[in-house]
């Protein structure tokens, strides 16, 4: 389901501030009910491909992650974001077990 | 055991890095959680218990005490950066009126909830993918965070985070 005006303009890659280690290209969101059954949001972080994720330092994960969650907070926006990272080539990869 | 949990996590996560099985990445998320998880139950055992080694065999007993679902609850809230009023009822507020939680605290209870979740996934349903990306990810943010925890000077903030771990249920339904 898609996330609400608010909700959207959260995530809108030109209000945030994201760390220069970790190139995104894309923020994708939508509404989740997860695990326990509460009211919550899948957002999807579509890295660059060039981003070096052999390499990642923890300190970029959490500073990208922490404007995600800071941005939503001050947008009025409680629902817990849930946060995945993947590379353009991880999405087009959806053949086989692997 | 935290270590040994993340780097378990870390050598699954980096088999066949062109073409990382699904099977892999999963355990490498178990795995994760489950080390941040055992790191915090250690550190509130230790505020509870002590540190010493010929404590351990108390810390161990008191850490099966522990609930996963009590343990999601308390670091939603904390993770959030504001505690309802009747859990915060008397301890020292900031002249806006708020209870402060230290960053440190509000990133390792926001990484747990995330993995725990994450786990769920991992664990369960196997319509989800995981991507290297991501578990890579994760696995550093587990790192990063367990270390800045560390550095956190014990204070009273600390030990309140601690025993919300196990007491959060019984804080915020009286």
């Amino acid at each position: 389901m898609s996330a609400d005006k608010n909700t959207l303009d959260a995530v809108d890659l030109k209000s945030l501030s994201l760390p220069p280690s970790l190139p995104v290209a894309e923020v994708r969101v939508e509404d989740y009910t997860d695990s326990s059954g509460e009211p919550a949001l899948r957002i999807l972080v579509v890295l660059e491909e060039d981003a070096d994720v052999e390499n990642l330092k923890g300190d970029s994960v959490r500073a990208l992650k922490s404007a995600i969650h800071d941005s939503l907070r001050n947008h009025g926006v409680s629902a817990f974001p849930y946060i995945f990272l993947a590379k353009p080539s991880e999405l087009a990869d959806v053949d086989g077990e692997g | 055991m935290y270590e040994d949990l993340l780097t378990q996590a870390a050598s699954l996560a980096q088999l066949d890095p062109k073409k990382p099985k699904q099977a892999n990445l999963r355990r490498a998320v178990s795995s994760a959680y489950y080390a941040v998880f055992h790191y915090l139950v250690h550190e509130a055992c230790c505020v509870q218990i002590g540190t010493q080694h010929n404590q351990a065999a108390y810390r161990h007993v008191l850490g099966r005490a522990f609930s996963h679902t009590v343990m999601n609850q308390a670091c939603r809230s904390f993770g959030g950066g504001t505690l309802k009023d009747a859990a915060i009822k008397g301890l020292p507020r900031n002249p806006a009126g708020n209870y402060v939680i230290p960053n440190e605290i509000q990133d390792i209870a926001k990484t747990f909830v995330e993995l725990q979740e994450k786990r769920h996934l991992a664990d369960y349903d196997l319509t989800e993918r995981f991507r290297r990306s991501d578990v890579l990810a994760l696995i550093q943010q587990v790192q990063s965070d367990v270390e800045q925890f560390a550095t956190l000077a014990p204070s009273d903030d600390r030990r309140f985070f601690l025993a919300c771990l196990w007491a959060w249920k019984e804080l915020t339904t009286r």
